[in-house]
Parts: structure tokens; sequence; C-alpha cells
């Protein structure tokens, strides 16, 4: 009898522990797969680059590595002279247009005012022609003025936003090209957080959703919602070749693993303390709707 | 809980360390009742070790992925 | 009628069947089993790397191979020291590449270094433990050899690496303990059980000890690896946590006595063969009738239980006394000293007999019970000796290899002959271990090539035609996993089995993805097979072993064991003695090319000297306890260590002399003296008998 107990005993035990083994492991699996979260996230923030609308050198620095700038603040300059000269020369081309203009015109009135005895009918004409042509060229000289000062204006880069310098390589002495990024600013309150997330647990995310992203080796939680979601990553066994016909990978992998979607969050508060910075690490997990109401 | 630590600089999910202390704690234990003989009340010794690892590794999991 | 003719055959039937399913089950379900343990579990170690992406998941399957054994407790131990070998591999060549990366010169000299230290260790050490030593060399290979053009590799390769191995070991582990778990300590019990049996019935038998039959030891070798293969399972069985540390104690404890008696009952039987070669028959049957009743002790006992057990020891403690007050009859002085060993030898056998009985019985009764009988307080260390002249061969050609294959490496500028020198390599490390290392190197090379075939089968048939996903791949590739698991059960296939795994694991499409083309697959397994032709030929080249040489030391070696004792500190255990002398017989039998005749010759050295020495410390503690000095017995002790350290015919006869003369001196009125005068006739018998001494160097080998 008492054998039998132990022997019942002996079974009992060990069944009842794997059966506890094998209950939470499905638990734990469920609920790690089911789990909205990711290890990959990053932070992403708005970069304005910055581009000269004029070529020259750079005479003038007016900021400084990671500084704060207000929107109109200077960045740099570009040497006035060769604009100021530009100006000159098309204020004094004006000039000469302008007695041309005059000219013509007071040659007109004098025309118009004579008899048909004397004037001509077609030299007339042609005399109000020739105001006309003198008229537009001197209005031409004008626009070129005005290019000219704006050139002057644009030879002072001015911030285009409330933000702060990034990766400040430009020195005084450069000489730059017109058109060619040589600043790099991030825009104030623009960060946002990329959350990559496997495609299967992408259907347990939705659109305003509050996100809880725990920034890598720290214990600062920021916070943050749902944004929006992106609609397609392209297909990498699928690369489009030269001739525009599909390149489709002959190799396959025996796992077929799961893709990453980025997902948009945007974010809602920083704690205090925390500074935060584009492409930093997170991991994001979002706090589900269904999970709330229970 | 967090989901993933950092120990010196190397970012890992928090699964990784609780697995380590886990083996050592059963290690431990497994000694343990192999001293006091009560694998002796256990049909499948072998199964019982595994059942209790997993047991025991996914209680402070289950903790994390609640 | 009819019916009752049916009847009994049916009934033989069924007992028939019965038999057959019994035998079955004892001889071959075992091996099925493992065999579809170790499937299991490569095929658990693929899936479960191929679900984390690591970059190799054959590494895994590979580790399941190597570490998967029967028994759980080995699986334990070898993973255990898989493990430490390939943190110590990872770590070296994470040190290597960042240390040597753009000096091929220092670099390569230091790889030569760790290659020859891995395998100078991997001889030296036992078991497993060797085994990680060379885990630690061919580590470095494959994870520093791959990056060297590129070094910033080195830490995903050495994580990915170790990463690996840790799920293949899991997976082994796991497998091994859940899926009909075979304890070592069963096969361990097992083991003594069938020793002790084998010991009781050829105590019990007269004729094992006397008759003419020209006893040929061929088991006096496996005798002593017997002893060492026990001692090995026993340290193994350590990682098993059922087996508890008194089970442990026990096993030693019992080996260590069986090993003692062994000594003794082989002693005995060649004084004894002694005797009846020189036909003196009356000391003979005077001999016979002291060892009569013991046997006839034995043979009272029908069954070996719980009552035969008592019963036997009680008539064991009776015919020990009655023993002791033997008094020798008269003799011829040369036969009366041999008949004096033998009746001392005798006395020893029935003593060491009783311990060990005791001892099995209690470690029966613990088992069933839980409860010690017999409690064990010292703990018996089993000795190691192993020859650093065998070592160092060792560590040269290991180093050797390398240098060969690197320097082919460099002259060819060949991309593949990474792997001919990881594969010399590997096969330098692994094959050194094994016994008669040329033929397991051929049987390696066998398997290499056989497995490239059914690789070659594999790759460009069987997968892209039939599989689509990692299930079907994973039920394709069973049937080899079988097979390799089959061969792995078989001591005789090692070499083979290994050249099969190895190649066949780097040959296969294993890979995440399916990617093997044919150009790649004809150079990497030419590199592979050259390379195993580079370690061959390393093999046959650095080789001025011989058997002569071997048995030159181990001569040198017992020699100076004698010496030492009769000089040494008195309180040396003969236990330690016992186990080292036969551990370096057993390596020398394996790594030194005995052949069977000197095997024996060597073990019958060893034998001699644990007499002879046994003897010495007998004397000498005897001495210490005499109350009066006596000069003629420290002046035998001096000549007996004269003629070991210059072993000629002239100080032979002035040993024999002396021996004589102390004989003849000494009285028997103390117990001491009673001793002294049977440990001294007992070294004469032995020197005067044909009886081989490590002292003149026979020509045995061919």
């Amino acid at each position: 009898m008492k054998n039998t107990f132990f022997k019942i005993l002996r079974y009992l035990i060990t069944l009842s522990v794997v059966g506890l083994a094998l209950f939470l492991g499905f638990k734990l699996w469920n609920n790690y797969m089911n789990s909205s979260w990711t290890r990959d996230g990053r932070v992403r923030a708005e970069v304005v680059m910055i581009a000269p609308d004029v070529s020259g050198l750079v005479t003038n620095v007016a900021v400084i590595d990671n500084q704060f700038v207000k929107r109109g603040d200077l960045l740099f300059a570009i040497d006035k002279v060769r604009f100021e000269h530009a100006l000159a020369a098309a204020k004094a081309i004006s000039k000469l247009r302008k007695a041309e203009y005059e000219m013509k015109q007071n040659q007109y009135q004098r025309r118009a005012d004579l008899s048909d005895e004397v004037m001509s009918e077609e030299n007339r004409n042609d005399a109000q022609l020739e105001v006309a042509v003198a008229k537009a060229k001197y209005e031409e000289t004008l626009t070129q003025v005005e290019t000219a000062e704006l050139d002057l204006h644009r030879s002072e880069v001015k911030a285009p936003c409330d933000g702060w310098v990034s990766n400040l390589l430009m020195r005084k002495g450069d000489y730059i090209q017109r058109g060619e990024s040589h600043m790099a600013m991030i825009k104030k309150d623009s960060f946002w957080v990329y959350g990559y997330f496997e495609e299967n647990k992408l259907s347990l995310l939705h659109v305003g959703e509050e996100a809880r992203m725990n920034m890598l080796g720290t214990d600062y939680i920021v916070k943050g919602h749902i944004e929006s979601i992106a609609s397609g990553i392209s297909d990498r066994d699928n690369v489009t070749d030269q001739r525009l016909l599909a390149n489709v990978n002959p190799t396959f992998t025996w796992v077929r693993l799961a893709q990453r979607i980025p997902v948009r969050i945007h974010i809602d508060s920083v704690p205090k303390g925390f500074t935060i910075a584009a492409g930093m690490t997170c991991s994001v997990s979002i706090v589900q709707k269904e999970e709330k109401k229970l | 809980m967090p989901l993933d630590i950092t120990l010196y600089g190397v970012q890992m999910p928090t699964l990784l360390p609780i697995f380590v202390i886990v083996a050592i704690l059963q290690i431990t234990i497994d000694g343990i009742i192999a001293e006091t003989g009560l694998y002796r009340h256990v049909w499948h010794p072998g199964l019982f070790k595994v059942a209790l690892f997993v047991c025991f590794f996914t209680l402070p999991c289950l903790y994390i992925y609640h | 009628m009819l019916l009752s003719k049916v009847v009994p055959s049916s009934q033989y039937l069924a007992i028939y069947v019965k038999n057959a399913f019994r035998e079955w089950l004892i001889k071959d379900a075992p091996t099925l089993i493992y065999m579809v343990k170790a499937t299991i579990a490569a095929l658990l170690a693929m899936f479960v790397s191929m679900t984390l992406t690591l970059s190799d998941p054959r590494t895994a399957i590979f580790t399941t191979f190597i570490v998967m054994q029967p028994q759980s407790g080995l699986v334990f131990s070898k993973s255990y020291y898989r493990v430490l070998g390939t943190i110590a591999g990872v770590i070296m060549s994470v040190f290597m590449i960042g240390a040597f990366a753009q000096e091929p010169k220092l670099f390569i000299f230091f790889f030569a270094i760790w290659i020859g230290i891995t395998t100078a260790a991997g001889v030296k050490y036992r078991n497993f433990q060797s085994y990680g030593f060379v885990l630690a060399g061919y580590t470095l290979c494959i994870v520093a050899l791959p990056v060297i053009e590129q070094p910033m590799e080195i830490f995903h390769i050495a994580t990915s690496r170790f990463s690996e191995v840790m799920v293949g070991i899991l997976c082994a582990t796991v497998v091994s303990e859940v899926l009909f778990p075979r304890k070592l300590s069963d096969s361990l019990d097992m083991n003594e059980r069938e020793r002790f049996e084998n010991v009781f019935t050829s105590f019990g038998n007269i004729n094992s000890l006397f008759g003419a039959q020209d006893t040929k030891d061929v088991d006096a070798v496996k005798f002593s690896s017997g002893v060492v293969g026990v001692h090995a399972i026993a340290v193994n069985s350590a990682f098993e946590s059922v087996t508890d540390k008194r089970n442990r104690l026990y096993l030693e404890q019992l080996n260590l006595e069986f090993m003692h008696l062994s000594t003794t009952f082989h002693s005995l039987k060649n004084i004894i063969r002694e005797l009846e070669l020189r036909a003196s028959i009356q000391s003979v049957d005077a001999i016979k009738e002291l060892y009569v009743p013991f046997t006839k002790v034995l043979q009272s006992i029908p069954k070996l239980d719980d009552i035969g057990f008592v019963n036997m020891i009680n008539q064991l403690t009776e015919l020990k006394q009655s023993m002791h007050s033997y008094v020798p009859i008269d003799l011829k002085s040369d036969e009366y000293d041999a008949f004096n060993s033998a009746a001392y030898l005798i006395s020893r056998v029935v003593d060491e007999y009783f311990i060990y009985v005791n001892s099995y019985y209690a470690y029966l009764k613990l088992k069933s019970s839980g409860n010690v009988s017999k409690e064990l307080t010292r703990v018996v260390r089993f000795k190691t000796h192993t020859d650093n002249v065998l070592v160092a061969l060792a560590a040269l050609r290991g180093s050797g290899v390398l240098l060969v294959t690197m320097a082919f490496w460099i002259l060819s500028s060949w991309k593949y002959a990474t792997i001919t020198i990881t594969m010399s390599v590997v096969i330098g490390l692994l094959i050194g271990t094994l016994p008669r290392p040329l033929d397991a190197v051929t049987n390696f090379l066998k398997g290499a090539v056989s497995a490239a075939a059914m690789a070659a089968l594999y790759d460009f048939y069987i997968v892209p035609e039939f599989t689509t996903d990692v299930y079907t791949l994973a039920l394709v590739i069973a049937p080899v996993f079988m097979f390799v698991g089959w061969m792995t059960t078989r001591p005789k296939w090692t070499g083979f089995s290994l050249g099969f795994v190895f190649l066949f694991m780097s040959q296969s499409s294993f890979d995440l993805y399916y990617k093997i083309d044919p150009t790649t697959f004809l150079e990497t397994t030419i590199a592979s097979l050259l390379g195993v032709s580079f370690a061959g030929a390393a093999y046959i080249l650095v080789n001025f072993w011989s058997c002569s040489l071997s048995q030159k030391r181990v001569a040198k070696v017992l020699r100076g064991q004698i010496i030492y004792l009769c000089h040494g500190p008195l309180n040396l255990q003969r236990g330690s003695l016992e186990s080292m002398g036969r551990d370096m017989i057993q390596q020398f039998s394996t790594q030194g090319r005995l052949n069977v005749r000197s095997s024996r010759l060597v073990y019958e050295w060893l034998l001699t000297t644990l007499e002879i020495g046994g003897a010495i410390m007998r004397i000498r503690r005897n001495l210490n306890r005499l109350d009066r000095e006596s000069v003629l017995v420290d002046k035998t002790l001096e000549s007996i260590k004269e003629y070991f350290q210059t072993p000629t015919e002239v100080s032979k006869q002035t040993l024999l002399k002396s021996l004589e003369g102390t004989i003849a001196s000494l009285h028997i009125k103390q117990k001491e003296e009673i001793h002294i005068i049977a440990q001294l006739s007992l070294i004469k018998t032995i020197l005067l008998s044909r009886v081989a001494i490590p002292v003149f160097k026979e020509e045995l080998c061919p």
C-alpha cells in the first residue's frame, strides 16, 4: 500500500512539474509572440540641409557647432564685394537705359508735335516704337538691379527655422558652390521615432495607440503615440535591374524570418533631464488599447 | 522590469541574463536534490530537471512579458 | 492428442519470441534509441540555429554529434569541456587577430606555439579534458584563419561560433536527458557487478591459479585498461547529479581495491607458474593446500544475495584468523622462500578479497537503501603518468603540420588553403589522442572521401530536387544523421566516423540559404582531403617512436620508481603507485606502439615493480617499528637500489647474496621480523624467477 502510494507520488511529482512547465512555456511563448514591442527603434528628426544661393568665398561663419539658432539668425556670409560690384554695374547700365529711354521719349514727343508735312507717318510710328523698346530695355535693367540686390542679400545665409546646427564643417575661407549643401540643421521639436516592428505583429498596432520608448542604456521612458504605419518596404528578393526587368533571388532561406516594417511614432513628452538626439536607439513597446480596457 | 538591459555597453534582451542566472540556480538546486536523495521520489529525473528549468526560467520572463 | 501437442509448441514459440525480444531489448534497442536521440538532437540544433539566424548552423549540428554519447553523464562532461575549449580558443583568436593580424611572421609563430601547446596538453591529459584542449587548438583555426584578411570580422565570427556551439550543446543535453535517458551510474553498476562476479568465479575455481595451462596474459593490458576506464567513467559521472558523491567515493574505492587484488593475484600466479615450471610438486601442493580453504568458502556460497554476502563475510573472517596461525613446513632454501612468498601472497589475497567484498556489499546496501554502512573517509587519488617525450613528440608534430600547411598556403596563395590548414590541424589534434594514429588517419581519409561523395549527392541532387523548406530538409537529411549516430556507437569506426562527420558537415548545404556551386564544392573538398593527407604524412614522417624505445622508457620509469621507494617518504599510498603504473602502461600501449607481446612483457614488469616496490615499503615500515637497528637489512635495501641503478649480472649476484644472508640472520621472534623475512623472500623469489623485471632490454619488437 505504501509502496504503491510512493509509486504514484513519483509519477505525480514529475508529471505535475512537467505540466506546469508546459503551461508556463506556452504562456510565455504566446506572450512573447503577441507582445507588441521591438528592440529596434530609432529616434529620427527633420534635418534641413542648408545650401547658399550664391557661390563665393566664405567670409564669416556666424555660428559654432551644435549652436541653437532662431529663425532668421545669420548662419554664414559669402564675400559681398563681387555682388556689390555687380549691383553697381547693373545700376550704371540701368541709368544708361533710363537716359536712352528718356531721350527716345523726348524724340517721340517732338516728332509727334510736328505736322504731317514735316514728319512722315512712318517716322512717327518708328519713334513711338523706339520708345517702347527703350522702355523695355530699361525695365530689364531694373530687374537686373533687383537680382544683383537679391544676390547681395542672399550672400548672407540665414536660418530657415529654429533648430540646432549640426556637424558644422564649414570654415572661413572655404569656396562654396551655389546649391551645394554645407550645413545640417536639426529642426526644433521635429523628433519622432521609427519603430521597426515584425510583420506578424503589425496587426496588433493601431494608429493613436500609446507608445513607450525605453532609451538604450537608461531608465528614461519617452512617451508618444503611433502616428502612422508605413505602407510598404522594398522586396529584397526582387531588385529591378538596369533594363527594368525583375531580378529574383534564386536562393531561398530554409526558415522564413519576419521582415520589419517601420512604424512612425510621434513623441508626446520627453522626461526632464533627458536629452534626445536623432539616431538614438530605443526599444518601443506599444500599450494596446484592449489591454487598457481590461 | 525592462525588456532589455545594457551590460558594459552591450544591449541584450533581459532573457539572456535571466537564462544564465537560472542555469546557475538550476545547477545548485540539482546538486542539493541529488545530495538529499530526493530524486528517488521522481519518476524521470531528466524530464523533471528540464521541466524545473523551464519553470524557473519562464516565471521571471512572464513578469516581463505580462 | 493434437491439442496437447499444439499447446506446448506454441508455448515454446512464445518463450522463444520472448527471449529473442529480451535479447533485442538489451543488445540492439539501446543502439537504435541512441541513433534516434542523436538524430533528433541534430535536427533540433539545425532548426533552432536556423531560426536564430546563426551564420553557420552546421557548427551546431556538428557539435551535437561530437557531444552526443549514449550516457547523459558523458554528454554533460564532454559538453563542459567543449564549452571551455571553445571559450579558450575564441579568446585566443581575438587576441591573436588583435595583436598580430598585420605581422604574418609573429602570427604564424604564435599560432604554431598555441597548436603545439594544445596538442601536448591533449596527449598529456585524459578523457574529455584532452578533448577540451583539442578544441581550444582548432577553434583558433576555425575562427582566426578565415578572417585574417578582414580582422574587423573577428568579433562577429567569434560570437556566432560560440552561440552555435551553445545551441548544439543545449540540444544534445536536453535530448539525452529527456528521451530515454541512460544513466552513467547504471552502466557503472553493471560494470562493477560484472567485475565482482568475474573475481568471485575465478577465485572460486582452483584451476584459474594452478594447473600448467601456460597462461597467456592477454587480458593483462585489458585488466589495467579496465581499471583506468572505470576510473574515467567514474570521474565523468561527477557531471551526473543523480550519482551522488558517496556513490562516486565507493566506486573509486572499489576500483582501487580491485586493482590491489588483481596485482596480488597475478603475482601469486606468477610464483606458482614458476614453481610448476621448476616442477617442485611438493611446494605447489603445499601452496594448494593453503589456498583450497579459500576456494571452498567461495564455492559454498550458492547465490550472491543478502544472505550469501553475510555468510561469505563471516566465513572469510574465520578463515583469516586460521591463516595467520599457519606455520610453514620445511623445504629447500629457494623453494622455502618461494613457498613463504606464496603463503604471504595468499594471505594477502584473502585479506584484500575480504576488504573488497565488504566494500562491495556496503556499496550494494547504499544503492538499495541509501544507508551508509561503511563510512569512507580517505579520498583515493587516482594518479596518472604521462611520458614527456611522447608529449613533446605530439607537440612537435602538431606545430610542424601547421607550419608546413601554412607554407603551402603562402606559396600557393590558394583561397581555400585555410581549409587545408584547419583540416590537418584538426586531425593532428584529434587523432593524436586516439590509439594507433596511422590507422585512424587512414580511416579518417576513407570516411572523408565517402562523406564527400554523399555530400555531393545531397547538395546537387537530393536537396535541390526534394526540399522546399526546413521540414522537408530535415526529413531528407535524417537518414544520414541516423547513419552517423550508428557509426559513433561502433568503437572500431571512430576514425571513419570522425572523417565522415567532419567532411559531410563542412560540405553539405546547411547554410541559411541554399548556396552551393560545384566549383566551390570541388575546391573545398580537394582542400580538405589535402589537409587529411598532410596530417597523415606527418604521422608517417614524424615518428621516431618505436616499440623498443617505448620499452626502454617504461623500464626506466619503473626502475626509477623502485629506486625512489628505497629512500623516498614512507607515507606513499600503494593506490597511487598502482594507479600511476597502470595509467602509464595504458598510455604506452595505445600511443607508444607496443605490440601484443611487448604489452604483456611491460605488464609483467609493472607487476614485478609493484611487488618489489610494495615489499620495499613494507620492509622499511617494519624496520621503523623494530626496536633495534638492523644493519644487514639496510645494506640489502642499499644493494637493491644499486642493482636497479646499474643492472648488471654482478650486482644481481651481490643482491642475491645479501638477501640470502639477511634472511638467514633474522630470527622468527618478532612479528616485524617475520614480515621482513616474508618480504625479502618475495623479492628473492621474483629475482630468481623467469618473470621479467624491468632491467634487461628484451628484444620482443619485430
